[in-house]
């Protein structure tokens, strides 16, 4: 089965600063103001980001959120990465190796999808494990 | 013996485009501070240690970009500048001039690696074997630009130093040296000389007192009661870690360096006047100069935003103008902000009347009435709740 609703993939520039994030929040607005939208951005190209490119993403996941839309990120580029991984934004993205990847994600069944879900990593995966199961056990003791 | 040193901060002799090896955004690792020191005086230090009394490092970097001494610390050694092409030839004016002064033996280093060789076991190795040049390799065969050179020999030497201690000429014998060595070629080899430090491989002792075990702190450095400190760490001279922040798996700062509140430093070195931003999650890295090395992702990426990672002045007075601007500047700001800056509060679109109404099941039924406490029905009156009760209460 295939979603009606078209998927949009928009390439980032290469830098991300203040001035740029807000061009590009321009530019990508009125995909965003569509009901449910579907939106794939590129970081492939990203070099030099900044706390405003950090800022207009979580915006931008944001307003697509409050539609009922969703928002990925892919194909980041080392530099993109590291900033997301420093400002702990990446657990925020789902976050694909290529764009195509990208886009099938949203043609799928929910099974389907969490099998092309993005690698999580098992450091990651315990610490969610600890804090989903670490409440009940206190409230227990408690 | 009247041994005598030079120690050659340069680029490696393979490196003739300027490539960058054994620097980190342009500074030499030689000067990169490891626990509290830069490595050139570590080295120096140890040398010293080892009875050399005269030691010269011959640099082709700016002056103000030299390591200063601490405070309290000593600087062994007698800086000579030279050109970007005369760092060889200036080695060996010194050469001739410890030559002429009565020095027996000459050690030559290019930094380079870092190792730690036995000192004395070299120098009798040199005597034993008469040989006008000793050079020390590792346990493969591959030269660690350190030779001792007969101070009477002085055309061997220059024809090494010219050759950039790759060629030699007449008799020269190999020292093979299995000990601790770390090549510094890069940001990574500098991050594994302070891991290995921290976990006491090389005898590289952290500038500060253990504060608990496995902790160092330099003097003046201020750790918010909030933060925690995991060892093996080392927090360095007049370092600030804010509220909230972590410092954990084998993290250096050093010193000056700032952690903004709820920063997470995990197996990081954090290089001098380094400012890390609030909120982060830095690991596995070398930050400082505005850059992060990361080393999982194999990158490097400069970061223009101080927000994220800043870098404060090495001089006293401009961090100190700097702290007061910002100071006499916040409270305009505040008020600024408070009165132009737009809301960005976002109201609920109007419930429609349906939603408005209270359900009906909120109200208490007709039929139903409250039925009223009776002081004689037990301890626990009827129409209470015991949400949670705990034991026997």
């Amino acid at each position: 089965m295939e979603t009606s609703k078209p998927v949009i993939v928009k390439r980032m520039p290469d830098r991300l600063n203040q001035r740029q994030a807000r061009m590009f929040l321009h530019e990508v607005q009125p995909f965003l103001n569509t009901d449910r939208p579907q939106l794939v951005f590129d970081c492939s190209q990203i070099r030099q980001m900044d706390a405003a490119g950090v800022d207009m993403l979580l915006r931008c996941m944001a307003e697509v959120m409050k539609r009922d839309g969703e928002l990925k990120l892919a194909k980041l580029s080392p530099q993109a990465a590291v900033i997301l991984e420093l400002t702990r934004t990446d657990r925020l993205f789902e976050i694909y190796e290529s764009s195509g990847d990208a886009v099938k994600s949203f043609q799928r069944f929910l099974p389907g999808t969490m099998k092309n879900l993005p690698v999580v990593s098992p450091i990651l995966l315990k610490r969610a494990e600890k804090e989903i199961y670490s409440e009940p056990e206190n409230s227990a003791a408690a | 013996m009247d041994v005598k040193a030079i120690l050659i901060v340069a680029p490696p002799a393979e490196d003739r485009q300027g490539s960058g090896a054994e620097m980190v955004s342009g500074m030499p690792l030689a000067f990169a501070d490891v626990l509290g020191r830069p490595v050139v005086y570590r080295i120096a230090d140890r040398l010293a240690k080892s009875g050399v009394e005269c030691i010269s490092v011959i640099s082709d970097s700016a002056v103000n970009s030299w390591p200063t001494a601490m405070p309290g610390q000593s600087c062994p050694v007698q800086w000579v500048q030279s050109s970007a092409d005369g760092v060889w030839r200036s080695a060996e004016h010194v050469f001739t001039e410890f030559s002429q002064s009565g020095a027996d033996a000459v050690l030559v280093w290019r930094i380079g690696c870092y190792t730690e060789f036995d000192f004395d076991d070299f120098l009798q190795f040199h005597v034993d074997r008469q040989c006008h040049v000793t050079t020390m390799a590792d346990g493969d065969g591959n030269a660690m630009d350190i030779c001792m050179v007969a101070a009477s020999r002085r055309n061997d030497a220059a024809f090494a130093l010219r050759h950039q201690l790759r060629k030699f000429r007449g008799s020269n014998t190999r020292y093979f040296f299995d000990g601790y060595c770390n090549r510094l070629c890069d940001s990574r080899d500098l991050r594994q000389l302070a891991v290995d430090s921290l976990q006491q491989l090389t005898e590289i002792e952290p500038i500060g007192t253990e504060a608990k075990p496995g902790v160092w702190v330099g003097r003046g450095a201020r750790i918010h009661k909030r933060a925690r400190v995991l060892s093996p760490a080392y927090i360095g001279a007049k370092v600030r870690v804010r509220a909230s922040a972590v410092i954990t798996r084998c993290t250096v700062l050093e010193h000056h360096a700032v952690v903004d509140c709820g920063t997470v430093v995990e197996d990081v070195t954090v290089l001098p006047y380094s400012y890390l931003g609030a909120g982060l999650d830095v690991t596995h890295s070398v930050v400082g100069f505005q850059r992060l090395w990361n080393f999982p992702r194999n990158t490097e990426v400069e970061i223009s935003d101080s927000k994220l990672i800043g870098m404060a002045s090495s001089k006293a007075p401009i961090r100190v103008l700097a702290n007061a601007a910002s100071l006499v500047s916040f409270l305009p700001a505040q008020i600024f902000r408070g009165v132009f800056a737009l809301s960005h509060r976002e109201y609920a679109p109007a419930l429609p009347l349906a939603v408005q109404e209270p359900c009906s099941a909120l109200t208490a039924p007709a039929s139903i009435t409250n039925p009223v406490p009776s002081v004689d029905a037990g301890e626990f009156p009827a129409n209470l709740v015991a949400a949670r009760r705990y034991g026997n209460e």
